[in-house]
């Protein structure tokens, strides 16, 4: 097998003791609730994707604690093979999870007897993309840091993205805003190629930015 | 095992004979810089890497895997160790480098398939022998056993030079006995070598045929372990016999009440007074007296 795909089931083996069925368990729980109460499948996905961002770190952290680094070097692993696994890693831990998050509102769709709306596949590619940015901007810091040091770093992308959520609103008006939100989700069905071809372009250049980034950092470290 | 020795370890020339050569390596960081060291190991002989604790042991064997940028260059079996095959190395650090969670049967198989020489049946064989069992996990053993488990894994991938670093470190003398037999055996293949860090340098008179003592990121000594036991000679007597000049031929020198103590090289011995007393030093006493006499210095 390809040393990226055996790195990237490496790196599940080193978080699968932290990903019990208890815990899919209970993000699942925590997104149907979310889910019944506020009426959106987004919700849902949102949880699910923060449960993928959260378990994409994992590997950092547990390298921290017992120099996992050094191992991958024993593995014979290129830097550069580390680098891509980890994306390839994460990648993949944000589609599991936001998978299972579109199952548990298609679950809740049903229990509301409301019809499955095709839309919400395009949710799915619109939140894996913004959770794939926003790991995009954390992976560099990480590999440059580790964990422990990165931490506070790692989650201002994510205050990036809350800080208009909670600021616009009040700023704005929340009537006028959600009448602009109506205009752009408009805009965006009516030219859904056209969106999506840049979210792939936009999404595709941030990664392979964050891994060139990804693999300075990581070759200059000394573990 | 001593009588195979005759190689000068100090290489000169590339030798695909040597398990290992670090030519000039360095290391700088800001409170403290290795080397330029330079020393060899010819292949079927085990190695003690001795010194106190942060004079570059760990350094030196970070550097030669690579998992520290170095200056100077290092040569495993011949190849640059920039792309020398990891498959070849075995490292056994005093606690494994393993997701503690990890039961020793994840482990083979998370393991396995980076290795394209992995032997499970030596690994299970292995595994018997030490009193290993598959269902345990990697935290739940003790500091000896994660030793074990390590020479298992790289016996397993057919590794012919093991590098380790400070394995004996809070093991009991039974283990460490245990552990310096497994590497005795390993090197009864004369394709196979061992790098041993440690600072219980009695682990090592049994087990080394070869010594590189490192002081301050300096090598003090690199050669077969009986010339560096017999190029000093331990030294004491009465302080008032000794005139200055005898008393600088003295490493390490200290005065008490009941007299003084020190190391001397063998061919100064003579030039001491014949009341002074000599007898062979043990690896202990080297290490104390050199470290004690760079201190002076």
């Amino acid at each position: 097998m390809n040393k990226v795909l055996v790195f990237a089931r490496l790196d599940f083996s080193t978080i699968r003791v932290y990903l019990t069925v208890r815990t899919v368990l209970v993000f699942a729980a925590i997104a149907v609730v979310f889910g019944v109460t506020l009426g959106s499948t987004a919700s849902q996905l949102g949880i699910f994707a923060a449960f993928g961002l959260i378990f994409s770190a994992y590997p950092f952290a547990i390298s921290d604690k017992i120099n996992l680094d050094m191992l991958y070097v024993t593995l014979g692993l290129s830097r550069r093979t580390v680098v891509r696994g980890r994306y390839v890693f994460g990648e993949l831990i944000i589609l599991a999870g936001l998978l299972i998050g579109y199952l548990a509102g298609t679950v809740v769709e049903v229990i509301r007897n409301k019809q499955i709306d095709p839309m919400g596949l395009v949710g799915l590619l619109l939140v894996f993309v913004l959770s794939s940015l926003i790991q995009a901007c954390q992976f560099p810091i990480q590999f440059k840091a580790g964990y422990a040091k990165a931490q506070l770093w790692t989650w201002l992308p994510l205050a990036v993205v809350g800080i208009p959520v909670v600021a616009l609103p009040p700023l704005v008006g929340g009537e006028r805003l959600a009448g602009m939100m109506t205009d752009v989700g408009a805009w965006m069905a009516g030219n859904l190629g056209l969106v999506i071809a840049a979210l792939i372009l936009i999404w595709g250049g941030v990664v392979l930015g964050s891994y060139a980034l990804s693999v300075r950092f990581y070759l200059r470290r000394d573990f | 095992m001593t009588d195979r020795i005759e190689q000068a370890v100090t290489p000169e020339t590339t030798n695909s004979t040597f398990a290992f050569e670090l030519r000039d390596v360095t290391k700088s960081y800001d409170s403290f810089k290795l080397g330029p060291i330079s020393f060899a190991l010819p292949s079927g002989y085990v190695m003690g890497f001795i010194g106190p604790n942060g004079a570059g042991k760990t350094t030196t064997l970070k550097a030669m895997i690579n998992v520290i940028h170095h200056g100077g260059q290092v040569m495993i079996g011949g190849v640059d160790n920039q792309i020398a095959s990891m498959e070849e190395i075995g490292v056994v650090m005093d606690t494994p480098i393993y997701v503690g969670e990890w039961t020793i049967n994840q482990l083979r198989g998370i393991l396995k398939p980076f290795y394209a020489h992995w032997d499970d049946t030596v690994f299970t064989a292995r595994l018997r022998g030490f009193g290993l069992d598959l269902d345990k996990r990697v935290k739940d053993l003790s500091r000896g056993m994660g030793v074990k488990l390590q020479i298992a894994v790289a016996l397993s991938h057919h590794a012919k030079l093991l590098i380790l670093d400070e394995p004996t470190s809070g093991l009991d003398p039974i283990a460490r006995e245990e552990v310096g037999d497994l590497l005795r055996q390993f090197v009864g293949d004369e394709r196979h070598s061992v790098l041993f860090s440690t600072h219980i340098t009695s682990d090592l008179e049994r087990v080394a045929d070869y010594i590189t003592f490192i002081l301050a990121g300096r090598i003090a000594f690199s050669g077969a372990t009986s010339d560096l036991l017999e190029k000093y000679v331990r030294v004491a007597g009465d302080p008032s016999a000794l005139t200055s000049d005898q008393k600088r031929l003295i490493v390490g020198y200290s005065s008490h009440p009941a007299g003084f103590d020190g190391l001397v090289e063998a061919g100064n011995r003579n030039l001491l007074p014949a009341a002074v007393l000599a007898e062979k030093p043990s690896l202990d006493d080297i290490v104390i007296y050199l470290n004690k006499g760079a201190h002076h210095e």
